[in-house]
């Protein structure tokens, strides 16, 4: 498989940031009452993620060891201090509709959990991808529970009203605490079933492979 | 330890590169800061056009706003600049930049409140824009719906603590704390000019 495929299908589906490493917890429960909000901060987490893991990478040989923890936090900071800018100048509904959780990008731990994990031991497009990946991993998690929680927590979707029934504990983070245990279980059933299926497609391939060389030996014999 | 071991030493290169990341870091920003600044002017028209639905607006500043400075505390309120509208078919209306306490762990959300008066006296909330926040997390949850029931539960009277949006009580409160704020600062200032005139 080619290794930006790999890369790509690891940070979206095998080792998805939400449902399978289980980071970025806090903007998570905090943001998903609201559709718009998620996606928002999923958008916010692909750039900083992807410029992040490509600014690490690329100077993973000149930071020491000793120090790259501090230079990543710095590197991250800089980062969302400048796309708070952005977004003030740009977007101010989205950057009051973030509130406080942009500034907690500085230490979500998928930015610096990637950069320690990743971009620092693999190339400039490689780190750029797995950025990219994760952060497309994140925000389809982050969206597709926004959409889930605003539904029944507000009877609305992206803000435009569907119905009058609501259950206001959905609109509440002990609501997205209960959405999000839910979708990882989920995940996790539909990824064992999806795994377990190839894994039994190929233990039958190499079974029938075992059989026809035993007969081939067989039929050489007699 | 010598000066040449030091200068090679690792603790030296760990310093070198971490101060001047840190230094490239701040230059950026500083260009950034320049490049992306969100003037106050900026911010009035801003407001303007969500308050007044994208209708052309001008104001000028309020009798007595002059003398706001870094702001005057009305109840649970910071008064930070007030003005009045010229434009012929919102003449009257009060526009005011309050700043409402007692938010989420004693942050503060800043407003910006139409204030509509008739004959020196206030006659109701216009709208309610909000324009930043300190540490209010959950602002995003402030709905529209909730900042329009301030214009149509006017009654006069300050607005009850029953007036809350759920999912955000606090900052609720002190977005509520900033239009009675407004609404108290507008009616101290029209009492006033109403006796000056009077004299």
């Amino acid at each position: 498989m080619n290794k930006y495929k790999k890369i790509f299908l690891d940070g979206v589906i095998f080792s998805n940031p939400t449902f399978v490493l289980v980071l970025g917890t806090c903007p998570t429960l905090g943001l998903i009452s609201s559709a718009m909000s998620a996606m928002s901060m999923g958008l916010c987490i692909i750039v900083i993620l992807t410029l992040s893991n490509v600014l690490i990478s690329a100077m993973r040989k000149v930071i020491p060891n000793e120090v790259r923890i501090p230079c990543y936090i710095v590197l991250i900071a800089t980062l969302v201090t400048l796309l708070r800018m952005v977004l003030e100048k740009f977007l101010p509904d989205i950057y009051s509709a973030l509130g406080g959780f942009l500034a907690l990008i500085v230490v979500n731990c998928i930015i610096l959990g990637r950069a320690e994990a990743f971009a620092n031991k693999h190339t400039v497009p490689e780190a750029a991808m797995d950025g990219l990946a994760n952060g497309i991993g994140f925000t389809l998690a982050l969206t597709c529970m926004g959409i889930v929680c605003e539904v029944l927590g507000s009877g609305s979707l992206f803000g435009a009203k569907l119905w009058d029934f609501s259950i206001a504990l959905f609109a509440q983070p002990a609501g997205s605490f209960i959405i999000f245990g839910l979708s990882i279980a989920l995940f996790t059933k539909v990824m064992d079933s999806v795994t377990g299926n190839a894994r039994s497609k190929r233990q039958a391939e190499e079974a029938r492979r075992a059989l026809e060389a035993r007969r081939g030996t067989a039929a050489k014999e007699a | 330890m010598s000066a040449k071991s030091f200068f090679q030493s690792t603790a030296f290169k760990c310093i070198v590169v971490l101060l001047s990341i840190v230094l490239l870091c701040s230059v950026f920003l500083t260009i950034c800061n320049a490049l992306f600044y969100v003037s106050d002017d900026e911010r009035l028209n801003r407001a303007l056009s969500e308050l007044y639905d994208g209708e052309s607006v001008t104001t000028e500043l309020a009798p007595g706003a002059d003398a706001l400075g870094n702001g005057e505390e009305v109840g649970r309120a910071v008064i930070l600049a007030a003005r009045t509208v010229t434009s012929d078919n919102h003449a009257g209306d009060w526009l005011i930049q309050v700043k409402g306490l007692d938010g989420y762990n004693g942050g503060t959300v800043t407003c910006w409140v139409v204030i509509e008066t008739q004959e020196n006296a206030v006659a109701g909330v216009g709208a309610v824009s909000i324009s930043s926040n300190e540490g209010q997390s959950y602002i995003g949850r402030i709905t529209q719906d909730f900042l329009n029931g301030f214009s149509e539960n006017f009654t006069g009277e300050d607005y009850p603590d029953g007036m809350v949006s759920s999912g955000a009580s606090y900052s609720s409160t002190a977005i509520r704390n900033a239009v009675n704020g407004a609404l108290d600062y507008v009616g101290n200032a029209l009492e006033e000019s109403g006796e000056a005139e009077h004299e």
